[in-house]
């Protein structure tokens, strides 16, 4: 009845709490207002009696940068949860109402309530994935909690005995076409042989002439046949592993694996067909493939992660203009001497929606391909797809580029069809001008912000690192890792801006934590850059 | 000190309107410190009037069993002076809620002085002094212009909590023109046309 109460009731991570553990927070709750310009509490001052909640207004916080808190947002935590003084001063920047939570109240929730103190933990220790991965979750994905992993089960287990010669459970691995054997005894299951298993065999030199069990996985992981596929999803998440043993009534009745879960997603399973299918449709069909395709882009957002999603939406639209290259070679008679790359965003395949790719074409000499490529593009662009050629080059003319350097797409580039000698010699020639490409990423790097910056300065960093071949951001971010000290919060600081702006893209209505994650990012971007304007002294 | 100044944001459900008839249903105090609102120790009852009166019942929607089995003024009557003890009073249209509770407690043969200011009287004085001419007359109204939330089921304590956080807006302003206790007084019961004295 108390409107304060109605307010938190929606929002997070006061949502997460019962009735008591409400009342609780609003029995140390108070309401004050600070005019503009006022100082709400000092950095290094006393530590701070009360968690703040801003409910209407701005506030600043400064420290050595500053940070704007909006509507709805929580500062304070660190002081509060560790009695020290706060880290920074907190100003008023416009009036501003804010809810004080006292220490007290607010520490007993804290103690009693694990999901509520999961939302501060997370928001210190600044992990981003996690932070991303709760606000996944929370989304749901209902068909993993219907079924039961006895639907998974495709076949029957392959099971062999401690015994068995490594080489003969490979064979039999091989004539089954399973990635992992069952070790078992009177049915009952003693561990798992999988493909990794038999990996690391063959690179440590053992002999396939040993016994089985002397080298498999023990004990294997086991769910009952009636478990949830969720269940099984996240024993495989928790305990790192890929492969389920499933028993009924204590005896094997099959192995799951991840795959088996993800077939189990209706989006993903039905893209699979669907691009089994592509290869046979027919080019007015495609029109339906590419809406299918953003789709299931949609239903994915909130599920997945951005890069998983980008390489699915980018094979699919690969399939695709390869189809359309295919038929209208056909119909124009063209057989080789020209090249087809993708460059930019969807070179890097970092591109989702079919927004504007950029495509350069390289010929030989003589080549008559003009009205060929203008008729690929116009079919694509009927199907969905906003195709760019920026150029049409022959090698020749294109060694003649002065600004090569500057073309920082084409360092971004990737081969999609055609003749594949034209485009190493293309690499050949882009080489010659790595140093400037360099240069100028770090240029572009500092020039940009948020995503396109981070894009930059890590072809910068991977080039300079000798990972040509990588045009992927977050291939390249894991080729330079811990070469760089912003390395694995980079790629996440990436992950989580594109994640969002895919989400407005679809007029998804943002999360709190999308703010909070956002600002996280912005602040690891701006590390970055300054790394990266020290290491290349732009 | 305006600022330290203690308040207690009263609402309250009646019977009816009057104030020598009618009796209390449910009664709503929260305490403020200067713009400070106390939000968790706010006090809320209901209480059992002696004639319970169907048709103002229906107006609150106030379940009879909860009225039926609420405390009576007499019991709580303690409590209430207690904590209006020493304050000053604020509420929207709090004359006719100070009245009723005066006599309330007149009929227990008791006897209260309360200070009060109402925060329609407030909102006027400020808007002719920047030169608005408003007529603010309801709680909604005031609501409205604030911007606060729209509570779709009223109550006291919902009543006197959006009282409170206008109230929090206005005293800002007040301050920030230096009235001190004594001219917030006669502001809030507009006893006379009121000029600041700081103000020249």
């Amino acid at each position: 009845m108390l409107p304060p109460i109605y307010y938190l009731k929606k929002l997070e991570p006061f949502s997460f709490l019962t009735e008591h553990e409400l009342d609780e927070i609003v029995r140390g709750l108070e309401s004050e207002i600070y005019e503009k310009g006022s100082i709400i509490f000092k950095k290094g001052g006393s530590p701070l009696r009360y968690l703040y909640l801003l409910k209407c207004g701005k506030v600043s916080l400064s420290d050595t940068h500053e940070e704007t808190m909006g509507d709805g947002e929580l500062f304070g935590v660190a002081s509060v949860l560790s009695g020290n003084p706060p880290g920074f001063t907190a100003i008023a920047e416009e009036e501003s109402v804010c809810y004080l939570i006292k220490r007290e109240n607010f520490l007993n929730v804290f103690n009693s309530n694990p999901n509520f103190s999961d939302f501060f933990e997370k928001i210190l220790s600044r992990r981003l994935t996690s932070l991303l991965r709760l606000s996944k979750i929370s989304h749901g994905c209902e068909e993993l909690y219907a079924a039961s992993v006895i639907d998974l089960i495709a076949k029957e287990p392959v099971v062999c005995s401690l015994k068995t010669k490594i080489r003969d459970a490979t064979i039999m691995m091989n004539e089954e076409n399973v990635g992992s054997i069952i070790i078992v005894d009177e049915g009952k299951p003693l561990g798992i042989f999988t493909q990794k298993d038999l990996i690391r065999v063959i690179a440590e030199g053992i002999s396939r002439e040993e016994d089985i069990g002397k080298y498999m996985s023990s004990p294997v992981i086991e769910i009952d046949e009636n478990g949830t596929v969720m269940e099984a999803y996240l024993l495989m998440v928790s305990r790192g592993i890929n492969h389920l043993v499933v028993l009924s009534n204590g005896r094997i009745k099959g192995v799951i694996s991840n795959r088996d879960i993800l077939l189990r997603l209706e989006s993903f399973s039905s893209l699979l067909s669907l691009s089994r299918k592509t290869i046979t449709l027919k080019q007015k069909e495609l029109k339906d493939v590419v809406s299918q395709i953003l789709d299931f882009i949609e239903d994915m957002c909130v599920k997945i992660n951005f890069s998983d999603i980008s390489r699915i939406a980018s094979g699919m639209y690969d399939l695709i203009i390869k189809k359309i290259l295919m038929e209208k070679e056909e119909e124009f008679k063209i057989s080789g001497g020209y090249c087809w790359i993708q460059t930019g965003g969807s070179g890097r395949m970092d591109t989702v929606l079919p927004e504007v790719m950029s495509v350069i074409i390289l010929k030989k000499e003589n080549k008559k391909i003009y009205e060929f490529i203008d008729e690929v593009s116009n079919a694509l662009r009927e199907i969905g797809f906003e195709i760019e050629v920026k150029n049409c080059y022959t090698l020749e003319g294109f060694r003649k580029f002065r600004i090569l350097g500057k073309r920082l797409e084409l360092y971004d580039s990737r081969f999609l069809y055609g003749d594949k000698e034209l485009y190493l010699e293309f690499n050949k020639i882009l080489k010659g001008k790595i140093n400037r490409a360099i240069k100028f990423s770090a240029i572009r790097c500092l020039k940009e912000s948020d995503e396109k910056s981070i894009v930059h300065g890590i072809r910068a960093l991977s080039l300079e690192a000798g990972a040509f071949d990588i045009k992927n951001t977050e291939g390249r971010c894991r080729f330079i890792g811990k070469s760089t000290p912003t390395g694995r919060e980079i790629i996440e600081a990436y992950n989580v801006i594109m994640d969002i702006d895919l989400r407005k893209k679809f007029a998804h209505k943002p999360k709190r934590i999308d703010e909070i994650l956002l600002k996280e990012s912005k602040k690891i971007v701006s590390e970055f850059k300054k790394f990266i304007k020290q290491r290349y002294a732009v | 000190m305006l600022s330290k100044t203690k308040f207690s944001v009263l609402d309250l459900e009646t019977t009816g309107l009057d104030t020598k008839r009618d009796e209390i249903v449910s009664i709503a105090i929260i305490p403020m410190i200067g713009t400070k609102i106390l939000v968790g120790r706010y006090y809320y009852s209901f209480l059992k009037p002696k004639k319970i009166n169907a048709k103002s019942i229906k107006i609150h929607g106030i379940d009879i069993k909860i009225l039926k089995n609420a405390r009576s003024f007499v019991e709580i009557s303690d409590e209430i002076n207690e904590i209006l003890k020493d304050t000053v009073v604020v509420g929207c249209d709090t004359g006719f809620d100070v009245e009723i509770l005066r006599y309330e407690f007149s009929r227990i043969n008791k006897k209260v002085e309360l200070e009060w200011i109402d925060i329609i009287q407030i909102e006027k004085w400020l808007s002719e002094r920047s030169g608005v001419r408003r007529d603010f007359t309801t709680l909604e109204q005031l609501v409205k212009k604030y911007k606060l939330e729209d509570i779709y089921r009223h109550s006291a304590l919902a009543d006197a909590y959006q009282a409170a956080q206008i109230f929090q807006f206005q005293l800002k302003k007040l301050l920030r023109l230096r009235v001190r206790e004594k001219e917030l007084l006669d502001i809030g019961k507009r006893r006379q046309e009121v000029v600041p004295l700081s103000i020249g």
